[in-house]
């Protein structure tokens, strides 16, 4: 493995792509393979990126126990030699972890956005437009505040809108996928002064399909289903379906379930039957 | 691989069938056959880089095998192999919900059979304006 490999594929990436990298997303509107062709050089990159990192941070913390041995063995010996031939590798490898972290992309855009555009790939026409925009800066500023509780202990929520899809499939099919996460972030201050800080991430995946009723149309049989079917509902010219996925975690961050997500998209087909067109 | 260019005008259409949740006829004309399933495929579903069609390949796909494609993929394979993995997840939703999924389209064909598919005798190119525009070749097989 190459520690410099990383910075070689960042050069070798679009200004496109070294611009989404830097912003932490971007708002476009290109087809499906468009898309493809432009995130997956980064895709890979996170992919190297994140190896490095996991690599680089175990020799981290190898380093740093290798320090605080030689610090013991410096004072044993009186002398500062070895603590600091110690201290050089922690710093050359502190620094390019620190570059690595830097660029590092949100692993939802390998996980679940990426694999989820090639899916989308063949669901909708080769010149069909899929909107996006990517949001992964969840810089935890004051922009981002949504509430501020005025009880003890101290409780901010900050909310970030981290994705937003839509898409026409082939079938005429209105495709929306908005992703939400408020992050909490609680302040206690313990009985000796400590203050202690936690942070949890809850976020709503709000899927929306409007089914056209040339091609389908909800049969009197799943209408009867209301209570079964509540986010199922016919007008004249649309079947529309809506469903939330509701996710917590502990921290800032979480990935994405795709194979969830899919199986929620699933659901409406099982319920339709012929629309009038033939 | 049997290649037929110089027959584009008169070959049949391609048997593989696109969507994930609503399947449909691909409509390109046929350019090979795959050796593993016999069917008449166009490039799009049977890159010419590949032994065997994309479909085959994602059935052949365990996750694990995919999990270990992914770090250790070639540049140029990637993309095919990001497909086959799209179409590994179509294959597994919908043999996992049989039934579940929406055929539009009048040649449905053996190869879909497990699926269970529910046939709607409606073609898309029917539909004005949901036809789709000639498809650009995106992909280099």
């Amino acid at each position: 493995m190459n520690i410099f490999e990383p910075r070689k594929l960042y050069n070798n990436l679009s200004q496109e792509q070294q611009q989404f990298i830097k912003d932490k997303g971007c708002c476009d509107s290109m087809s499906a393979h468009k898309w493809i062709r432009f995130l997956e050089p980064i895709c890979r990159y996170d992919q190297l990126c994140d190896t490095i990192a996991h690599t680089v941070g175990k020799w981290l913390a190898f380093s740093l126990v290798a320090l605080i041995i030689s610090v013991f063995i410096g004072v044993m010996f009186e002398t500062i030699l070895i603590p600091a031939i110690a201290l050089v590798p922690l710093v050359i490898l502190g620094l390019i972890y620190r570059s690595v972290q830097k660029k590092d992309v949100n692993d939802n855009l390998r996980k679940t956005v990426y694999p989820l555009i090639n899916v989308l790939s063949l669901e909708i026409g080769n010149r069909q437009k899929i909107t996006l925009k990517l949001n992964f800066d969840k810089e935890l500023v004051k922009q981002a505040i949504v509430k501020l509780p005025q009880s003890k202990p101290k409780t901010i929520f900050y909310s970030f809108n981290i994705i937003e899809a839509s898409t026409v499939f082939k079938d005429g099919t209105k495709f929306t996928w908005k992703v939400n996460d408020v992050i909490r972030k609680r302040t206690r201050q313990n009985p000796r002064g400590k203050t202690k800080t936690k942070y949890k991430l809850k976020r709503k995946s709000l899927i929306n399909l409007n089914f056209d009723t040339k091609v389908y149309q909800l049969s009197k049989a799943n209408l009867k289903l209301k209570k079964e079917l509540g986010k199922l509902t016919q007008s004249a010219d649309k079947i529309c379906y809506k469903q939330t996925i509701k996710q917590s975690y502990d921290g800032t961050t979480g990935e994405l379930n795709t194979k969830e997500m899919l199986s929620t998209m699933r659901v409406p087909y099982q319920h339709l039957t012929q629309g009038a067109a033939t | 691989m049997s290649d037929n260019t110089d027959n584009n005008m008169t070959s049949p259409a391609c048997d593989a069938k696109r969507g994930f949740f609503t399947l449909y006829d691909c409509g390109k004309p046929s350019q090979a056959q795959c050796s593993s399933c016999e069917r008449q495929l166009c490039f799009e579903h049977f890159p010419q880089k590949l032994s065997r069609c994309l479909e085959c390949e994602a059935q052949a796909l365990t996750p694990a095998s995919a999990s270990e494609h992914q770090s250790s993929a070639e540049p140029a394979s990637e993309t095919h192999l990001d497909l086959i993995k799209a179409y590994q997840q179509r294959d597994q939703l919908l043999t996992e919900h049989k039934g579940s999924a929406i055929y539009l389209g009048t040649n449905l064909g053996q190869y879909y059979q497990a699926y269970d598919l529910r046939s709607f005798d409606i073609e898309l190119s029917n539909i004005s304006d949901l036809a789709d525009s000639p498809d650009e070749v995106f992909f280099d097989s």
